[in-house]
């Protein structure tokens, strides 16, 4: 098994804006189906939710942590971009959030037959997700793939 | 079952604000005693609220807490296990931030960082670094459920025969980030005393901590003579898909997580000794924990208790050090009590004292934000 991996890339001034931009992206560009309990989601990352600390605690540093920004804190979280995804696309199979540096085809592959046996999956939602901070602005690279049963 | 491959624990370590090893560990958690302190240094950070669980008398490195609490867990917990040379590792960590202190210091400018190498990930390559018979490692970043998904994760590869030893744990420093956040999401106890499921319960308590076991087939521990200290069987998981932070009122993902454990493996729900819950003592973390407990074991009540009174929540190491307080149940046949429970607001069943009984199957319960759920189950052998 291959698997097919597409590109999007995009621009923003926070994290939650990437994940914003690249869920409407999919939404408008494909016609994919997703099975609720029977669909899972694999994000895997180096990066996710590093900035988003990093800014936290520099608000907290400039306004104190009583009275840091509390929208920022969930983004703090390296899963918070899949949690996003599977709240827009009411999937609600396991959720990966892996931190590493590269796609381990061999292991998306292996897991998704595990969950095929273990939770009647359908489909897996793959992305991988690299952002990039110059300045103010974010940059992101992300590859995603569908793998199906 | 999925597998007749069983898959045992054979070692335990652990790090947290009441014990730097297992037996202390274990007798701290029968007792009263409690790692929660009032913090001076958080008060002149202007932090509304100073209570935390913080690990005491471990000089170290800001930077490297999260790697050296890994170490000192991975070593008591591959002392135990006795685990041979030629044995194929694989690492698998959970953690939610990774070195924190790293993130703070690049905010605060006094470092220059690269952000990356402070990730799970980073913590990952200095254990293999430290280990080399790590051939492979996977970091599971699932926030407070992120224990359980390594342990998913090293039930997996074993049974694959992908490893012969899987180290499995979660991780997490303390977080000055997170202690913000929880306090800025109102999740914080404004009283300092964590109170699980109870009526008066207002909050959680940030802890720090590590937590490691070693599994491997029961097979290779057989070969290897190397107690079986139980079996760890399954991991269940599911999403909300609902809210960034808050769980889903009608507890359906957590529902969906008891059932499928139980009806996988073949377990009458009356097997189920003890619960080990996720308990964080926040008003809606509970109740919907309470909801989904309540809706499952309707006729038969196992008992249910949690730690966080007395270590904190411990984040992205809570399931990986609860998972080592269910091995511990099974082994000693006695179930840890909930300190501070006085009125119960649910109809569960808390206990206020430990429990000395049989004690065969345990679910292990971790939720985190972003909607995840997570129950593993451990079970005595022979």
């Amino acid at each position: 098994m291959e698997l097919n991996w597409n590109t999007y890339e995009t621009t923003g001034n926070t994290e939650a804006d990437l994940a914003k931009k690249f869920v409407d992206a999919i939404h408008v560009e494909n016609n994919f189906e997703f099975y609720g309990n029977q669909t899972a989601v694999c994000f895997i990352t180096l990066n996710a939710g590093t900035f988003s600390s990093i800014a936290f605690w520099e608000n907290a540093l400039e306004h104190s942590p009583r009275f840091a920004n509390p929208g920022i804190f969930p983004w703090t979280l390296a899963n918070a971009t899949s949690g996003y995804i599977a709240r827009k696309f009411s999937i609600t199979g396991p959720n990966y959030t892996i931190i590493d540096n590269r796609i381990n085809e061999k292991q998306l592959i292996s897991n998704f037959k595990t969950d095929v046996l273990k939770y009647s999956i359908k489909n897996v939602f793959c992305v991988y997700w690299d952002i990039k901070k110059t300045n103010k602005q974010f940059s992101l690279i992300a590859k995603w793939s569908l793998i199906l049963a | 079952m999925l597998t007749n491959n069983n898959i045992a624990v054979t070692g335990l370590g652990v790090v947290c604000s009441l014990a730097n090893n297992i037996n202390d560990f274990w007798s701290a958690l029968l007792n009263d005693s409690c790692g929660i302190k009032n913090w001076e240094d958080l008060k002149h950070l202007d932090f509304k609220y100073t209570h935390a669980s913080r690990v005491e008398n471990f000089e170290c490195d800001a930077l490297q807490r999260g790697f050296l609490f890994s170490v000192a867990a991975i070593d008591q917990a591959i002392q135990q296990a006795k685990v041979a040379s030629q044995e194929k590792w694989g690492l698998f960590l959970g953690t939610t931030m990774g070195e924190s202190a790293a993130f703070e210091a690049i905010a605060e400018k006094n470092k220059t960082l690269i952000p990356e190498d402070y990730t799970g990930f980073g913590i990952c390559k200095r254990l293999q670094q430290k280990y080399p018979k790590i051939k492979t490692f996977q970091c599971f970043a699932t926030a407070c459920a992120a224990g359980n998904y390594a342990l998913n994760a090293g039930l997996d590869a074993l049974r694959k025969g992908d490893i012969t030893i899987a180290i499995v744990g979660g991780v997490d420093p303390f977080s000055k980030i997170a202690m913000t956040g929880f306090s800025r999401s109102r999740a914080m106890s404004p009283s300092g005393i964590c109170k699980p499921f109870d009526l008066d319960r207002d909050g959680m308590i940030l802890g720090e901590g590590a937590g490691f076991l070693v599994l491997e087939k029961v097979e290779n521990a057989t070969k290897r003579n190397t107690n079986v200290l139980a079996i760890i069987n399954d991991c269940a998981l599911s999403c909300d898909a609902y809210h960034p932070t808050a769980p889903k009122p009608d507890a359906s993902g957590i529902i969906d997580c008891f059932n499928q454990i139980l009806k996988n493996n073949v377990l009458k729900h009356s097997k189920i000794d003890w619960i080990s819950a996720h308990g964080t003592g926040t008003k809606l973390s509970d109740q919907s924990e309470a909801k989904a407990i309540s809706n499952v074991f309707k006729a038969y009540k196992p008992y249910v208790s949690s730690i966080k009174p007395k270590i904190g929540h411990t984040l992205g190491a809570a399931t990986a050090i609860e998972a080592i307080v269910s091995v511990l149940s099974i082994q000693h046949n006695t179930i840890p009590h909930t300190i501070n429970h006085t009125n119960s607001e649910f109809d569960i069943r808390i206990p206020k004292q430990p429990v000395y009984t049989e004690v065969n199957h345990v679910l292990n319960c971790g939720y985190a934000f972003g909607g995840l759920n997570s129950i593993s189950l451990f079970s005595s052998w022979n």
